[in-house]
């Protein structure tokens, strides 16, 4: 890579790096230093193919498309099977059994399997469309569509109650 | 409650729980993913496996390659004792074919005898090659020939890189592999460039595979590039995988071996098989941007007089009032919408009234840094211009604090933030 295309991606990895970072952390569970680590992986992988990035439409949505796969990818080397819930294996220790605490969206997201983290992420908080969801996750549209339903119910269930009120 | 309204309420709960989500310093961000980029590049090159499983003793394992920048190809696990590298041509453009003669098996061997020979080891010595690639052009990976090992010097085991590529002459000219990091943005016990004889150099570098205040392997290198461009780079883990538990205290070998590895005049056949790299584009690429040390020259300028800098970086600055370190770092933004997405005005929560959003924070530190607290604050300007401006009290964010309060009121933090001399820095 030559100086100029150096400068340049430096430049989009500044404008990104607040908003893959807070994408981050909802697919953390608010786990900071696995965040910060996935924004660092993801920001390094676009630094290898970014000769090619430069040249697509919206190389901030291809920059979320490799955060959630890193995501994913890293979720199933950490575990070949999906964590059961009432566990809280992401968090940090601080917040870990600590009943004072008021359970908060983050920790909800948290007891959920890595794939529905990653698909409430993509269409709720990056607002992708099915179809697109469905590329992101390399899924069918229809196994988005079922799995989003049934995050939500296991999040209400977790949760008790209303959504909105636990999002602070 | 229907799926539609549970669809609505969670879309917003989601939107609250990342607004009160802080990010760190987006300087700190870029450039850890800069450094990480630098690394997967070199081992894509080379095409070294970016995640892998090893185990010492002819378990297989298996790993994810990327090939011509594709992070999904496939790989077939390596019989035990290792074998050349063989994955699913990648028809993309771009990719880099060696032509040579040299096999990856022969690589492989010219590495492991070389560990051998500078650390004194027997030839008794249990050396896996799990990767390597040479420069036959047979080898139907594409990328430039490596070698990997796993050992164990009886000290624990440990594994160790070598990869030759060859740099573009912009490349060469521009440094970037020959530049250590801020150490107040990533965590190295050392870093040393070296100038040699025909203009060679040489960068010896200790640090370790997280730059914060994780536990984790420590990752000692060299760097060596001659003034054809044609580079050796050689890394010790003490792990026998990246990001893997610590199997010893330290890698085996030190900046010396690794020094003598990476000269070593064994690798002459391999480097001069290498492919000459691809042209450099031309300057009418070249983005706009602000330029760090005007960053640097105008946050310094906006310091109060009781405060000498003691240090100056790209976009910070280390000062000392006397009573302890601190450090600040800005990032400036050029206004506009960028690459077709719109600022993230949302989080701003405050609206001044020239219409300025801002947002502050003052709380702990996040990098694991005892007593450090951090201050932040983020404008963005009605002309979309975004400055921000963080303090620690701290002389790195994940040492210890230096001093048991901020150098500067938060008020004089925003001030500074909202000068009007951030606005007469031009992109350049």
């Amino acid at each position: 890579m030559g100086p100029a295309q150096e400068r340049h991606y430096l430049e989009f990895a500044s404008a990104r790096a607040g908003h893959l970072y807070r994408s981050a952390c909802l697919l953390t569970g608010g786990d900071t230093h696995r965040a910060e680590d996935l924004v660092q992986e993801t920001l390094g992988r676009m630094f290898v193919t970014w000769r090619r990035i430069k040249q697509v439409d919206n190389p901030a949505g291809y920059a979320q498309t490799v955060l959630v796969r890193t995501f994913l990818t890293q979720q199933r080397r950490r575990s070949s099977t999906e964590r059961p819930t009432g566990e809280f294996p992401d968090l940090p220790e601080a917040r870990r059994g600590d009943p004072s605490l008021r359970l908060t969206l983050l920790d909800a997201l948290a007891e959920l399997p890595a794939k529905d983290r990653a698909v409430l992420v993509l269409r709720y908080w990056e607002d992708r469309s099915v179809a697109e969801t469905a590329g992101a996750m390399q899924v069918s549209e229809n196994a988005v569509r079922t799995r989003c339903v049934r995050a939500l119910q296991k999040l209400r269930g977790h949760l008790g109650g209303s959504l909105a009120e636990y999002a602070a | 409650m229907s799926d539609a309204d549970l669809e609505d309420e969670f879309a917003a709960g989601i939107r609250q729980a990342a607004d009160i989500t802080t990010p760190p310093s987006s300087t700190v961000l870029v450039a850890r993913g800069l450094k990480r980029g630098k690394q997967l590049r070199r081992r894509r090159n080379a095409g070294i496996a970016v995640v892998a499983a090893l185990a010492v003793g002819g378990v297989g394992f298996t790993a994810q390659l990327l090939t011509g920048g594709s992070d999904d190809g496939t790989v077939s696990s390596p019989a035990s004792g290792g074998t050349s590298v063989t994955t699913k041509k990648d028809g993309k453009p771009g990719t880099e074919q060696q032509n040579g003669t040299i096999s990856g098996e022969k690589v492989a061997a010219l590495v492991k005898a070389e560990l051998l020979r500078i650390e004194g080891l027997g030839a008794d010595t249990k050396v896996t090659v799990p990767y390597s690639r040479g420069t036959k052009v047979d080898d139907s990976s594409p990328g430039n020939p490596f070698a990997m090992l796993v050992y164990d010097d009886g000290g624990g085991k440990a594994s160790m890189t070598v990869d030759f590529t060859r740099q573009s002459p912009g490349e060469l000219a521009e440094g970037g592999t020959f530049t250590c990091p801020d150490k107040s943005l990533v965590k190295f016990d050392s870093c040393t460039v070296e100038h040699l004889p025909g203009g060679a150099r040489a960068m010896l570098y200790q640090g370790y595979e997280y730059g914060d205040s994780r536990p984790g392997p420590r990752r000692w290198e060299v760097t060596y590039s001659k003034a054809d461009g044609t580079t050796v780079h050689v890394s010790s883990l003490n792990s026998v995988e990246e990001k893997g538990s610590v199997t010893r205290p330290g890698p085996p070998l030190d900046l010396k071996q690794l020094k003598a590895l990476a000269l070593s005049k064994a690798w002459a056949p391999v480097l001069a098989e290498l492919n000459a790299p691809a042209a450099d584009p031309g300057s009418s690429e070249r983005a706009p941007e602000y330029s760090p040390n005007d960053i640097t020259r105008t946050l310094a300028s906006l310091l109060p007089k009781s405060l000498e800098i003691v240090r100056r970086s790209d976009g910070g600055v280390a000062v000392d009032d006397g009573r302890g370190v601190a450090i600040l770092d800005a990032t400036v933004s050029p206004p506009g919408e960028l690459f077709g997405e719109k600022d993230d005005a949302s989080r701003y929560t405050d609206t001044l009234p020239d219409g300025t959003k801002m947002v502050v924070y003052q709380g702990p530190g996040e990098k694991g840094g005892k007593g450090v607290n951090r201050w932040f604050v983020d404008v963005v300007r009605p002309n979309g211009r975004r400055v921000a401006i963080q303090l620690h009290n701290s002389s790195a964010q994940w040492k210890p604090a230096t001093r048991p309060d901020m150098p500067l009121t938060i008020d004089q933090l925003k001030d500074m933030t909202l000068s009007p001399k951030w606005q007469s820095l031009k992109l350049s």
